[in-house]
């Protein structure tokens, strides 16, 4: 029994690899070696090499779904669509107007590219299964739209015949040929990802995937992401339709159902969500199992269809899935190819940090004093029950302010309303002396305003480090250009972000336990690195949501000792709590809310004593 | 008038193979959260079961005790079966995946689904099937001046019957508040006394039962059968689940029958071949504008 437990961790630390980084590196030059050599293994004909060729076909358009469905943890059941798209358009203008391959397949890729943002622009606020129908829905509109030949361009079921091949200085015509065309580009797109996978952009896309609302409520901007993993998953789907369209000289409705698509699926799922060389085995499978099978020609989808389950029993979490990087890893990344650099960029990196204040010991003088978040006649109600029912509340900077009151109060609601997840439906919100309410959360954590959640929301397979690099994300500036080619400014960042987030764990007591995933810490750290989380964003004012439920006594008193210290370093800090004993000892003031309203405000020992309060905590005695 | 009382009585026919499927799909998906994509296939290996019957040894039974004998001892063995499918693809192919979270079983059900339907193509072949005339009854009869088959009423007849019976099994029995129960909140059901796993038999048994029967019915309305069918109708039979809003019993049957009609009417007059594009469009602009379907609730998620 013990033993089964001590594997199971072992399982989450490691995530679930097994492969030794070195070992993993090693496998992987085997592998691209095998890549390279292998039109010229003796015995490998043109058969073999055509398989070689669907391999890469297969693993391309498994590495696009893996973007939007293993990165950021959308279904996408109709990711055939945009491969569609991308083989037609090929198909068409090359035909029509003989436009050669290879300009075409930029153009297919743009093409796929832009109609996957105009066709999920609309939907992509829609959660799991209903998402997963919606791309179900348009994979589907897509192949009968191909079928109904609308003027004429689809060539109807027949499909479209008479597609050129791509002449890159000579033509590109025998099965070798082809195969290094596909593996190629799968080069250029692996590399590309893998570096993409280890930027601002692919930690962004894992915060949605773990948890939406947290990733919105800390400064990622959800829906850019998501929009951005899909155009950028449609577009490779759209090159690998292009390239499958000039192979095979001509393209039909048949190659693209939902069939498909679910195999597609299979494959990022099969090979370990979210992982690279996990996608490329998933498609190495999926293509050669057939092949394995071809004796049992009849039986063999059947077989299949068996393997997926058994598979999804046995090892749910597929073949080979990511392991996430130690902070080692990932500053080796950065720095490995300009060693001369490295400590030059690590002091930046310190001092620039240093001169940011929240880090600095004591804030600056104009920084005390003074208001720095009022509400003012706040309303929200839900059908008939008004949550907040026109309150106002004023925190001081540099001070901590306690909220609290029975629950359903309205507590929780009224910072849903500060952290714009809610909008007011009357009043106003101002921060630093701006008006926030109805903006979007990512806008209001810039403007400084970071949260905890009450029931605890950190990033369960990520590192720790990782989790509070989301505090960082909105301070970032890296787009994907800079992220793939590492660009100069984009390596600063990092580096920056990497110090900074490593401070902020210390700062809470977690300074060793930077490579540790989240979801192996005990409770009460959980706590703590949502605080540091909060931290990283580098806010004016920490909105905590009853950060001391789940503690014990000694563990109360340290988060206390910790809020006190922060207040020292020039946060200011709003908090609800049901700990009165914390209240006591940590704020500065109290504002006691029932039914929505406020019902009393002032130092803790004076409002204790008021009846109004008593009366809803303890009720009268009169019942 | 003619041809709009024929489109609506097809579409009404086709609407009810629909609303039968959706119901399968509604039942698990209130109770599981999962979408059962092998249950387009299971209604497919009804029709298939269906036609082996009719041609065999129910085919003997029509002979001595006549045609619709015959059907209905066919629509009891395929019905009981395909509910045993049903109850042996939870345990095979959801219930081991349960721990390993959504995404795998989205999986394990798309294997499950290409498993059944490549084991119809093996047993059947990849050629489609037709039921002989001899085993399917012919009688005509007119309504209000259209010509239809005492088949296709029939049909109907039965259908609404099963939806009857399935909403008042829902509705108003102890064991359909436990299903409903079941469906808000499986762990607060767990705590005041349902059986859970009793529930999920049921409805795995209950909608593939129907979906079964629909798939034998869908096979003698159009005679037709290939062993790739379930895909398309398990497609439309989910639409028609989210139309009416998923998790929605009576949902999914005002779902499935009005997507049947508009389907008719949409290739009775304007056009066959993109009638299928509309159908999808018309999900996804509900998914976009009520994404809870014309009966479904809405659920607010907890910050």
């Amino acid at each position: 029994m013990s033993i089964t437990r001590s594997l199971l961790d072992r399982i989450k630390l490691g995530s679930g690899s097994g492969l030794s980084p070195s070992l993993g590196k090693k496998l992987s030059y085997a592998a691209i070696v095998l890549i390279l050599v292998f039109p010229f293994i003796p015995f490998i004909d043109n058969y073999w090499i055509d398989i070689g060729f669907y391999f890469g076909i297969y693993a391309l358009l498994g590495l696009s779904l893996n973007i939007v469905l293993g990165e950021v943890g959308l279904f996408d059941l109709g990711h055939t669509g945009f491969y569609a798209i991308g083989a037609y358009t090929t198909a068409i203008l090359n035909t029509h107007f003989h436009i050669p391959i290879l300009i075409l397949l930029p153009v297919s890729a743009i093409i796929a590219g832009l109609f996957a943002w105009l066709v999920t622009s609309p939907v992509i606020h829609l959660k799991g299964d209903y998402l997963c129908i919606v791309t179900i829905g348009i994979g589907e509109i897509v192949r009968l739209t191909m079928i109904n030949n609308p003027l004429g361009l689809t060539g109807g079921p027949n499909g479209i015949n008479g597609i050129d091949t791509p002449v890159f200085f000579f033509p590109i015509i025998s099965s070798r040929q082809f195969y290094y065309l596909i593996w190629i580009v799968m080069g250029f797109v692996t590399f590309g990802l893998l570096r993409l996978q280890r930027s601002r952009i692919g930690r962004a896309w894992n915060f949605i995937r773990e948890d939406e609302t947290a990733a919105e409520a800390l400064g990622v901007d959800v829906r850019h992401y998501k929009l951005g993993a899909f155009i950028l998953g449609a577009a490779l789907a759209g090159i690998a339709g292009n390239i499958y369209a000039s192979k095979q000289m001509s393209v039909s409705p048949e190659s693209f159902t939902f069939m498909e698509s679910s195999l597609l699926f299979c494959i990022v799922l099969l090979g370990g969500l979210g992982s690279i060389p996990g996608t490329m085995l998933g498609a190495l499978v999926i293509t050669v199992f057939p092949e394995v099978f071809r004796p049992f020609a009849k039986y063999r989808l059947m077989f299949f269809g068996l393997a997926l389950l058994f598979m999804m029993i046995f090892r749910p979490a597929g073949i080979l899935p990511r392991k996430r990087d130690s902070l080692e890893t990932l500053l080796k990344a950065i720095s490995g190819k300009r060693k001369g650099r490295k400590e030059q960029a690590a002091e930046a990196g310190a001092e620039k940090s240093l001169t940011h204040p929240s880090v600095q010991p004591v804030p600056p003088a104009n920084k005390r004093g003074g208001m720095l978040l009022s509400v003012r006649d706040a309303h929200l109600s839900f059908g008939g029950v008004m949550a907040v029912a026109g309150i106002d509340v004023e925190v001081e900077r540099g001070k901590i302010t306690a909220l609290i009151g029975p629950n359903g109060a309205g507590k929780t609601t009224l910072f849903n309303l500060i952290t714009g997840i809610y909008k007011p439906q009357k009043g106003s919100i101002s921060f630093n002396g701006e008006e926030i309410s109805g903006q979007i959360p990512h806008r209001i954590v810039q403007k400084g305003i970071a949260r905890t959640f009450q029931n605890i929301r950190i990033f369960p397979t990520l590192t720790c480090l990782e989790n509070v690099l989301c505090g960082q994300h909105c301070h970032g500036k890296a787009g994907y250009a800079a992220s793939i080619f590492h660009l100069p400014y984009q390596q600063e960042e990092e580096q920056a972000m990497f110090d900074s987030a490593k401070r902020c764990l210390e700062r809470v007591g977690l300074g060793d336990s930077l490579d540790l995933l989240a979801s192996s810490l005990p409770y009460g750290k959980r706590r703590y690195l949502e605080i540091a989380r909060a931290l990283a964003v580098k806010p004016d004012l920490i909105v905590l949501d009853e950060p001391s439920s789940g503690l014990n006594d000694a563990e109360t008193d340290e988060l206390a000792d910790l809020l006190i210290d922060l207040v020292r370093d020039g946060y200011s800090i709003l908090l609800i709590e049901h700990d009165m004993h914390l209240v006591d000892k940590v704020s500065d003031h109290v504002i006691v809310m029932q039914s929505g309203k406020k019902i009393a405000e002032g130092e803790m020992c004076v409002v204790r004593e008021n009846p109004k309060v008593i009366e809803a905590y303890l009720g009268t005695d009169e019942d | 008038m003619k041809t709009f009382i024929e489109q609506l009585v097809n579409g009404l026919t086709v609407g009810s193979f629909y609303a039968l499927v959706a119901l399968g799909y509604s039942m698990v998906y209130g109770v599981m959260k999962l979408i059962n994509f092998a249950h387009g296939d299971l209604f497919a290996l009804g029709a298939f079961l269906g036609y082996s019957l009719l041609t065999g040894a129910a085919g003997k039974i029509s002979e001595t005790i006549g045609l619709w004998g015959g059907i209905a001892f066919a629509a009891f063995v395929v019905s009981a079966s395909i509910a045993l499918a049903g109850i042996l693809v939870e345990r095979i192919a959801y219930r081991p995946v349960y721990p390993s979270g959504r995404l795998s079983l989205v999986v394990s059900a798309l294997g499950m689904a290409i498993f059944i339907q490549n084991g119809i193509m093996a047993i059947w072949g990849a050629r489609p099937q037709a039921f002989p005339a001899s085993v399917v009854p012919s009688a005509r009869i007119a309504v209000m001046g259209a010509p239809m088959t005492v088949l296709q009423l029939t049909i109907l007849g039965i259908s609404f019957l099963l939806m009857l019976i399935i909403w008042f099994i829902i509705e108003k029995t102890p064991f359909g508040a436990a299903i409903r129960a079941a469906a808000q909140d499986r762990e607060t059901a767990t705590l005041v006394g349902i059986d859970v796993r009793k529930v999920i038999i049921f409805v795995f048994a209950l909608g593939p039962g129907l979906g079964g029967m629909a798939g034998l019915m869908n096979g003698l309305y159009y005679r037709a059968i290939s062993f790739n069918m379930g895909w398309n109708y398990g497609l439309k039979a989910f639409t028609a689940t989210i139309l009416g809003g998923i998790g929605n019993i009576p949902g999914a049957m005002l779902g499935g029958l009005l997507l049947g009609i508009v389907e008719s009417l949409l290739s009775g007059y304007v056009s066959g071949a993109w009638k299928d594009v509309f159908v999808f469009m018309m999900l996804i602009a509900v998914l976009i504008f009520k994404p809870t379907g014309i009966l479904g609730e809405k659920v607010a998620e907890k910050v």
